[in-house]
């Protein structure tokens, strides 16, 4: 079979899957493709000093880097906006041992949305996220500098979604609906999903 | 043939180390203390940046004498205590999270200005370093043990600074006293349908208030009470956070609203010191010592 063929077939299943889950939940299960789509790559300016580097939970280098803005999972971030991202390794660490620090912080509601209830927001205190695992990052900086990072867990996480998995916890509009209904379920009434916006 | 000091060893048996040593003592024991203003921060840096990597690299030649060359060790030194004391004054997250791993404490103030004490103290220790390099000094008893009271003192310095307490400042997440989870903001329901509302807090409270509210505000339309005790928590293990949920029905006529929820405090809030979220929260509506409420949200009934 040639790419043309996979990729017609990727195509049609794609569709079909698609077609699928719309007639049940549509403006949450298209909602949570385009936001599984959003994590898997990001790009973002930063300031700070030195080269870093991230495959997985490990992280080695010297610097430290605070993002000023960016685009990640779908939204803006940085200093600039009200998610802040900073992280800093010296030599070699990950989550546990060595030096290597990191937050994905929030400020206001609208970050909560896109970043909390997504599951993508995290303190230094708090265990890696799930998806970092997956993630290839390269800092590198000079007073200003650039991030640039694509995550395979991300990838996984946006095809197996198609098929109703969701490995990274982050499909929050289904994970809500499902709330929605049980709740209502409850009370026998009988269950609609939202209307689209 | 007679030994000499290493350069790094020359300049701290000097006079000016000791000076340096005398002022960064000083300003942490009794300066700061008494004063508390810009000088004083910048005493401690100064000094500290100048002194502790020749002490560093005094050290790392007894050590390795022989092996690297002193140089090496002297760029090796200045180059990450430069970087380690930009970092902790880059932002407070990264000095607690540097005191803690370093110091077991988060004593440590993150100050921007501080950086530029770096350029100057690298320059000064560039100066320091090769004014010393030109002379030879020849090892002495006297100045042996000059050595050796420098190398302590230093020590004893950094220590000194590294573990004054001048302010806790815990790291925590502060969340919002209630976040809206469901509806979603701009959502559309048809008129009389149920409307269900997830909502996650971290806060103890008796009791939970929806209030809606028409377009421009004012006299709220609608109030829901609801008893603390007839809702069930629940846990979310994606985010760890607990949330309630509710579903009612709303008979309202088409158009759009606003909604909020409001919680009567039990006790007072764990997070009821400053915040960014608190502040953003403080512009839109309430906040005070016994209740506190979610942002507004717009839903429209068709």
């Amino acid at each position: 079979m040639d790419s043309f063929k996979i990729m017609r077939f990727l195509f049609l299943t794609v569709v079909v899957l698609l077609l699928i889950n719309c007639s049940t939940t549509q403006k949450n299960f298209a909602g949570d493709r385009g936001n599984d789509f959003g994590d898997i790559a990001s790009i973002s300016f930063s300031s700070g000093l030195g080269l870093q580097i991230s495959t997985g939970t490990i992280s080695t280098g010297i610097g430290f880097h605070q993002t000023v803005i960016g685009f990640k999972n779908s939204y803006w971030f940085g200093s600039l906006t009200c998610a802040s991202d900073m992280h800093a390794t010296f030599l070699v660490g990950d989550d546990k041992q060595g030096l290597h620090f990191e937050k994905f912080g929030i400020c206001n509601e609208e970050y909560v949305n896109h970043y909390l209830f997504r599951n993508k927001a995290y303190q230094s205190t708090d265990p890696f996220k799930k998806n970092l695992y997956g993630r290839v990052k390269i800092s590198a900086a000079l007073l200003i500098g650039a991030t640039v990072e694509f995550n395979f867990y991300e990838l996984f996480d946006f095809i197996v979604g198609f098929w109703g998995y969701d490995p990274l916890d982050d499909d929050w509009n289904t994970y809500y609906e499902k709330i929605i209904q049980a709740e209502k379920a409850k009370r026998n009434i009988h269950a609609q999903p939202i209307k689209s916006k | 043939m007679q030994q000499t000091l290493s350069n790094s060893s020359k300049f701290l048996s000097s006079p000016i180390s000791f000076l340096l040593i005398f002022l960064w003592i000083a300003n942490d024991h009794i300066w700061k203390a008494q004063f508390h203003n810009e000088i004083t921060g910048k005493i401690s840096d100064i000094t500290g940046l100048i002194v502790f990597p020749f002490f560093l690299t005094a050290i790392g030649f007894i050590i390795n004498y022989g092996t690297l060359k002193e140089k090496t060790l002297f760029v090796f030194t200045n180059l990450t205590i430069a970087t380690l004391f930009s970092v902790i004054n880059w932002s407070q997250d990264w000095n607690n999270w540097i005191y803690i791993n370093c110091f077991g404490n988060q004593n440590g103030t993150a100050d921007k200005t501080d950086l530029l004490c770096v350029p100057i103290c690298l320059l000064a220790n560039l100066y320091f370093y090769k004014r010393y390099s030109a002379k030879e000094i020849l090892v002495s008893p006297k100045r042996k043990y000059l050595h050796i009271i420098a190398i302590t003192l230093s020590a004893l310095a950094f220590i000194n600074t590294s573990t004054s307490v001048e302010k806790i400042q815990p790291e925590e997440f502060r969340l919002n006293p209630i976040l809206i989870a469901r509806p979603d903001n701009q959502d559309i329901y048809m008129v009389g349908e149920d409307i269900s509302f997830i909502w996650y807090t971290e806060g103890i409270f008796k009791e939970f208030q929806i209030y809606t509210y028409n377009e421009f505000g004012g006299i709220p339309l609608k109030k829901t009470s609801l008893q603390v005790s007839q809702l069930k928590k629940h846990f979310d293990e994606r985010i760890n956070k607990y949330y309630y949920v509710h579903s009612e029905k709303f008979s309202l006529p088409q158009g759009y609203y606003r909604l909020s929820i409001l919680g009567t405090k039990v006790s007072q809030w764990k997070n009821d010191e400053f915040s960014e979220l608190y502040t953003h929260i403080n512009e839109n509506r309430c906040e005070d010592l016994k209740i506190s409420c979610a942002n507004f949200i717009w839903i429209r009934l068709k």
